[in-house]
């Protein structure tokens, strides 16, 4: 069994407002191999957002510590890495996506220029170099007229578009993770297909681990190899898809599952989670 | 963008700003040069045409050897000087005229510049230009026929007319001018265009007719001074050397303004920029426009020469070498026209830029008896010289102006002259003087100075006496009837209380106190006052509709008295009459009149005192105080080659005390 | 662009003209009257201080000629926007006239009959006709002597100095003999609460006679009546504001009280003020914006704090206060030493001779303070507004995605979040410029810097109406063009807008 690429050890998050504290994340323990689909569920609130974001350390420091656990990238905590170390695993090693396409990209920049500076910080590309990958990558994430994109601003493009250009720059310089904090929740459905198809198909393609995070259950089962179940800070349950949802062992879990609506199913009444917690 | 290219951006920025003020400093180089080189060869021109003049005199009378500075012509007195007929008091028949007097000038003191402050002028024009900046500046170039001299200036002396006879009629004046007299060459001279103007040209009594000749010509623009004129019947001018003038009528001010007449440069009013002479008809709409005024050229025959002026930053005078007189002992004026606020001001003169200024009360309260300016010498109180002691020299002059309050007679508060002089006695005028004024001011009985020949000293002051003013109100039949705590009367059948309103001018803060003071006083005897503040303009309307119970104001002082436009009665009702008060007194009517053509000083002193105690009596107008000021000047320098103004402390003790300290015959001492 | 540019430069005109509208207005409001120009003579407003006034001249009603020309060669006898003049008929006159006899309806206010009769005055040629038709109505016998006297000065007519040089000979004797003929024309009459007018004149009849004659020639109608212009026309036409606005854009504007053209005065000052100005802009922004940034990246500790502070107190401090403070004591030789500072102007004595190097050392020394305290009233406005934009702008989106991908902060914090928040920032800065404006007013009377400021004051305090609408002419085009500048590096900055509008 080779190494596992990222490992959350006990983690625990915990935000110090000015009179009280927050416990976000209360000992979060998983891991995601190399070229594994890990999909992380659960409701808002869960710490789901959360923890993945810990993995780049993109919260505000101030308000939330790190009282113990760790973070492994390939064995390195990721919690205690120095500045330099950091900016080199965000982006170059470890890529992000975002659940707000619109407002995601720098309105003030060139939708090719962004991307741009992806390489830039990462490779050591000239500037007709990184114009040429920028448009291999425009292909590759099914971006039409690339050469006419790159010089567009955001607000010229679709909520899809823009979606496929965030995912262009996490994917810019061939990092071995893919952090996916619910990319498809803000589109809609049509867009919401191509776009987990694109993720698919990349995944594939190049072999990367993704951690997918989500609430949609569907989604999970159509692309994840393992599902991590989170509640209120907590992991329930974790385990391969097809068995997780085969034999639910939590009580969440079964709630979750059994919660789905069903077309030809007729019911009088929708059951809740709070049903099956309590039972 | 990184360092390297934020340090190359403001390098070359900063090599651009180098070359473009480098470029745009040139021309302006170039015409300071040019300036120079004009002003050097105009001197040498002067210099060459002295130097002949003085070869002429020379080859003339050798007997006589003109030196340096010395006029280069003398005049001969026709008559022996008798002091007793020339004495400077208007007479009949005889040269009345002080001769001139030469003796203040030193040649040994000439040289240096004076700086001071100025304020740019707005237009030159010697007649329709009324503003006191173009009045300072022609003063300063030009002379006039008779003079006050600043030692005694309540008489008359020679100046440009050596002597003056007034016909028996008291109609006809008429004078015989100084010969030898040139007026200044312009500036402009030097210049191609104006190669006609190069030559000299003597002071004639063609000039003087020409001038009041415009004066009265409607159509130049010069109102309020053909107002003073009207009264010319004719001018004439026989000779170069005689002038005589012809009025329609007997009135005393017609002495002052003949006498006190300057002559205008006919050779320049009269002709057009190419020199060809103005058509007679066409004179008067061309002099409101003239072409000398828009190159801002002033000629005249006084002691300095107009250099000229670069607005907003200095204006220059410099020594007239021609003159016929004795002059200030200065090279160069310099008046600084860049600094305008009172702070900077008095900053600018802190640091040397300047070697006078004056200081306000509230200044002089501040910098000298506070002492905040370690370089002014404190007050003492035993020792009234003591300021001129300090590094900072300053000393108190007394300004022509008084203050007042009026009452309007016409209304029942007022009508009663017991109430007036109860007024008087409850106005604490000491006090404020010392209070609000600082001890700055001198606390007047009539509307003339105490310095002053006219004053009548005689008259007793109203002493702050409360007690004496309730008697006098008792009298007057003003009691606290309903027990309010305000004085009241029966007027009319109808309850009067005595409460009023008095305006005042809202700028002055030295009024707000005063007339504070003042309210809390007439509370103690039972009268209720509400001083009200209004704008100048405000002020001007309340004057002219007579619209106030109780109103301040002020009036300027002169040498010569005249009753008719205060106190007159017919003045009383008149739109636009000066007599606010509604002040109507039949002996001072007669009396106004007969001042108005009364000449000789003595009557007139007797008349004016006469006025002065019926109007003491009747107390239209609560006199207050006649204003004074603080002149300040260099007193040492720093660095020690520095010349400063010793002059000034001796020339400050022979002048009259009414003359302002600025007409002190200075000049520069180590 | 260029459209852009152009669409813009063109509804600059109407934005222009409404502003010119209402300056002039309110000018005109308490502009000087005929009265009080007359009865100011020679500096009266300021010789009544706590010291003398001047004794008033007498009848100083007598020249009201010279009056008259001054107030026409500056366009003041003119109404301000409409000109109903030309409606009025001879009963208006009448009750116009009756208004300022004594016992008439200002009975008590000599005032504001003075002022209500100077107003006939200044009627010109319009109220010629009604004029000599109420002359010529027996019925009026009791106010003929006003009537006459109002009728010789409408009929006056102003000689320009440009008219002395443009009209044939002839033709000016003929208007000298004309007006002469009027001069001579009036009748002496008193004018008292008692009697109300009483005519002294002997000559009264003859002199009516001499005037109606004059009038009833049919060309002198026709000249008048082709100097006033028909009703309508001159109901918008004969205004002081288009008087104004044709004399600006034929750079004719004069100041009758300085006698000089206004666009020379203007020229020869309006350079410092602009570059005092564009130069403290430019130190506003280049303190402000980096202190702002400062602050943002280092938002709730001690030095934050401080900043804010400090900004505040400096804020709350008028330039006044502050600029004479600075002025006091650091510009002020004592006796011990020699000031840090100069205390006035831009260069010193001589300074022409230095060399470019030198002299430009003299000049920042000398504006240094004047730059100061024209600035350090936008620092804290600007730097607060930049610190609180970046803080919004920092915790946006997009600056999370720049640093997932790996962005330094300094490149987060300065190529992305202020590129944004300096889009908020331009709108900012184009009110600083007119607020500038006034600023500078201060520092040149502290500093004694000549400038356009002082010479807006100087105008206003003297009530020159053309020199004070040049001036606010030159001040409001350069704000027109500093906010079209704000607009086109909104454009240049902003490209959402840029692809909307450009």
């Amino acid at each position: 069994m080779t190494d596992p690429l990222l490992q959350f050890d006990d983690l625990h998050v915990t935000f110090v407002l000015r009179d009280r504290k927050v416990e976000a994340v209360k000992g979060v323990s998983f891991t995601v191999e190399p070229g594994q689909v890990v999909a992380l569920v659960g409701e808002s609130g869960s710490g789901k957002s959360v923890s993945s974001m810990s993995c780049l350390r993109l919260l505000q420091e101030p308000p939330a510590t790190y009282p113990s656990g760790k973070i492994l990238w390939k064995g390195e905590n990721i919690l205690q890495m120095k500045a330099e170390r950091l900016r080199k695993l965000r982006g170059g090693e470890i890529g992000m996506i975002f659940q707000e396409p619109m407002t995601a990209l720098n309105p003030t920049w060139t939708c090719g220029a962004q991307v741009a500076e992806a390489l830039e910080l990462h490779t050591t590309l000239d500037a007709a170099g990184r114009k040429a990958r920028v448009i291999e990558l425009f292909n590759q994430v099914g971006i039409p007229q690339p050469e006419t994109r790159y010089d567009q601003y955001p607000h010229e493009l679709s909520g899809g578009m823009r979606q496929r250009i965030c995912i262009s720059i996490a994917l810019a310089c061939d990092p071995k993770l893919l952090i996916a904090d619910e990319p498809t929740t803000a589109l809609d459905v049509t867009i919401q297909a191509q776009i987990l198809d694109l993720i698919k198909r990349l995944q594939r393609e190049r072999g990367m681990a993704v951690l997918f995070i989500t609430h949609d259950l569907g989604v999970v089962a159509e692309l994840a190899d393992r599902v991590v179940l989170m509640r209120h800070g907590q992991v329930v349950e974790q385990g391969p898809v097809a068995e997780v949802y085969a034999n639910p062992q939590h009580a969440y879990t079964k709630g979750l599952l059994a919660c789905r609506p069903r077309l030809g199913v007729k019911r009088d009444r929708l059951p809740t989670v709070d049903d099956f917690m309590r039972a | 963008m990184n360092a390297a290219k934020w340090t190359l951006l403001i390098v070359t920025a900063a090599l651009l700003i180098y070359m473009a003020v480098d470029r745009w400093r040139q021309p302006q180089q170039l015409q300071r040069v040019r300036q120079s080189v004009d002003r050097l060869e105009l001197a040498l021109q002067e210099l060459s045409r002295t130097q002949r003049q003085l070869a002429e005199a020379l080859a003339k009378q050798p007997a006589v050897i003109p030196q340096g500075n010395q006029p280069t012509t003398t005049t001969v007195h026709a008559p022996a000087f008798d002091p007793t007929v020339q004495d400077g008091n208007p007479k009949l028949g005889v040269n009345f005229l002080m001769p001139y007097d030469r003796s203040h000038y030193h040649p040994e003191w000439q040289g240096g510049t004076l700086k001071a402050f100025g304020s740019t002028p707005r237009g030159l024009n010697p007649l329709t230009d009324n503003s006191s900046t173009s009045n300072d500046v022609h003063a300063r170039c030009n002379d006039s026929l008779c003079e006050r001299p600043a030692t005694h200036p309540e008489q008359w002396s020679a100046n440009l007319a050596e002597s003056v006879i007034i016909s028996d009629d008291y109609q006809t004046y008429t004078f015989t001018l100084r010969k030898g007299v040139r007026w200044q060459r312009p500036t402009v001279a030097s210049q191609a265009k104006y190669a006609w103007l190069a030559k000299d040209v003597p002071l004639t009594a063609a000039d003087f007719k020409f001038t009041l000749d415009l004066i009265l010509n409607p159509a130049v623009d010069c109102p309020a001074l053909r107002n003073y004129y009207e009264d010319v019947e004719k001018v004439e001018a026989p000779d170069d050397h005689t002038l005589i003038v012809r009025w329609k009528r007997k009135v005393y001010t017609s002495l002052s303004f003949s006498m006190g007449l300057s002559p205008l440069p006919r050779h320049i009013y009269g002709h057009s920029a190419d020199g060809t002479p103005i058509a007679p008809e066409q004179q008067g709409v061309a002099f409101n426009k003239h072409w000398f005024d828009e190159i801002s050229g002033v000629v005249g025959v006084g002691a300095f020469i107009f250099e000229g002026y670069e607005p907003d930053k200095v204006m220059r005078f410099r020594r007239n070498p021609d003159y016929w007189g004795a002059p200030l002992h200065f090279d160069v004026i310099e008046l600084n026209l860049e600094v305008k606020k009172d702070d900077a001001q008095l900053i600018a003169f802190k640091n040397g830029q300047v070697h006078t200024h004056g200081l306000t009360p509230l200044r002089y309260k501040a910098e000298i008896l506070d002492h905040k300016e370690p370089r002014f010498a404190a007050l003492d109180p035993n020792d009234p010289k003591a300021g001129r002691k300090g590094e900072l020299a300053w000393t108190r002059f007394k300004a022509l102006n008084f203050s007042y309050l009026g009452w309007n007679i016409r209304r029942p508060l007022f009508s009663d002259k017991r109430v007036r002089q109860a007024m008087s006695h409850a106005f604490p005028k000491e006090r404020i003087i010392n209070e609000v004024f600082f001890g700055l001011g001198q606390a007047i009985l009539t509307d003339v100075h105490p310095d002053n020949q006219y004053a009548n000293k005689a008259v007793k002051p109203y002493a702050f006496d409360l007690e004496r003013a309730k008697v006098l109100l008792a009298e007057a039949g003003w009691s606290d009837s309903d027990g309010d705590g305000t004085l009241d009367k029966e007027v009319d059948g109808k309850r009067l209380p005595f409460r009023f309103i008095i305006k005042y001018y809202s700028d002055s803060p030295e009024w707000d106190n005063t007339l504070l003071i003042y309210k809390n006083e007439l509370r103690r005897i039972g009268i209720d006052v509400e001083p009200k503040p209004f704008q100048w303009k405000e002020l001007i309307r309340v004057y002219e509709d007579k619209d106030f119970d109780a109103v301040v104001g002020g009036w300027r002082m002169d040498w010569d008295i005249d009753y008719y436009q205060l106190w007159h009665s017919t003045q009383a009702d008149v739109q636009g009459g000066s007599n606010h008060c509604g002040f109507k007194n039949a002996r001072v009517d007669e009396l106004a009149d007969k001042l108005r053509a009364t000449f000789e000083t003595p009557e007139r002193i007797a008349i004016a005192k006469e006025i002065q105690a019926i109007i003491h009596e009747e107390q239209p107008y609560t006199f207050f105080r006649s204003g004074e000021g603080i002149f300040v000047w260099q007193n040492h320098g720093k660095p020690a080659t520095d010349l400063y103004l010793k002059g000034v402390t001796i020339g400050l003790d022979t002048l009259h005390p009414l003359v302002n300290r600025s007409a002190a015959n200075w000049h520069f001492r180590e | 662009m260029l459209a852009y540019v152009i669409r813009r430069l063109l509804l600059m005109i109407p934005t222009f003209i409404g502003i010119l509208i209402i300056n002039f207005a309110v000018l005109r409001l308490q502009g000087p009257t005929l009265v009080e120009q007359m009865q100011v003579t020679g500096g009266m407003g300021e010789g009544a201080t706590a010291g003398g006034g001047d004794r008033k001249v007498q009848g100083a009603a007598k020249d009201v000629e010279n009056y008259l020309d001054r107030f026409r060669r500056s366009g003041n006898d003119l109404p301000a926007i409409l000109n109903l003049r030309g409606f009025y008929n001879t009963a208006d006159y009448a009750r116009w006239l009756r208004d300022t006899v004594a016992n008439g309806r200002h009975q008590d206010k000599p005032s504001a009959r003075n002022k209500l009769e100077k107003e006939l005055w200044l009627a010109g040629p319009q109220a010629v006709a009604p004029l000599v038709a109420l002359v010529a109505d027996e019925a009026n016998a009791d106010i003929h002597a006003l009537a006459v006297q109002a009728l010789t000065y409408c009929a006056y007519i102003t000689l320009n100095p440009r008219d002395l040089s443009g009209l044939p000979a002839s033709e000016l004797q003929r208007i000298q003999q004309r007006n002469e003929t009027l001069r001579n024309n009036r009748i002496l009459h008193t004018n008292t609460r008692e009697a109300g007018v009483t005519v002294v004149d002997p000559k009264a009849a003859e002199k009516r006679a001499v005037l109606l004659a004059l009038f009833a020639e049919p060309q002198i109608q026709a000249e008048y009546a082709a100097r006033s212009g028909g009703a309508l026309s001159a109901m918008v036409f004969n205004t002081g504001f288009v008087d104004f606005m044709v004399k600006l854009a034929t750079l004719d504007l004069y100041s009758e009280s300085r006698k000089e053209y206004v666009f020379t005065v203007i020229a020869d000052r309006w350079s410092i003020t602009f570059w005092l100005n564009t130069i403290a802009i430019l130190i506003a922004w280049a303190v402000s914006i980096p202190l702002g940034i400062r602050s943002a990246r280092r938002i709730g500790t001690l030095e934050d704090r401080t900043t804010t502070t400090t900004l505040f107190l400096a804020w709350s401090m008028p330039s006044m206060f502050l600029g004479t403070l600075l002025l006091y004591h650091l510009c002020t030789d004592t006796a011990a030493s020699k000031a840090w500072f100069p205390n006035r102007g831009l260069s010193s004595d001589g300074a022409m001779w230095f060399p470019t190097g030198a002299y430009l050392l003299d000049l920042l020394w000398h504006a240094f303070l004047p730059l100061v305290v024209l600035s350090y009233a936008s620092f804290t406005a600007l730097s607060r507004y930049m610190r609180a934009n970046l803080l919004e702008q920092l915790d946006a989106d997009y600056v999370r995605t720049a640093r997932a991908k790996g962005c330094s902060d300094d490149t987060v914090v300065y190529g992305h979040a202020s590129r944004n928040s300096l889009i908020t920032m331009i709108t900012l800065g184009s009110g600083l410029l007119a607020e500038l404006f006034s600023g500078a007013l201060i520092v040149e009377l502290i500093f004694s810097i000549p400038g356009l400021g002082w010479l807006m004051l100087e105008a206003a305090v003297e009530r020159d109406a053309p020199l004070l609408m040049g001036s606010t002419v030159i001040s409001v085009s350069l704000l027109l063009v500093g906010i079209l500048i704000a607009d086109l590096l909104y454009a240049v900055a902003d490209p959402r807008i840029r692809s909307r509008y450009v």
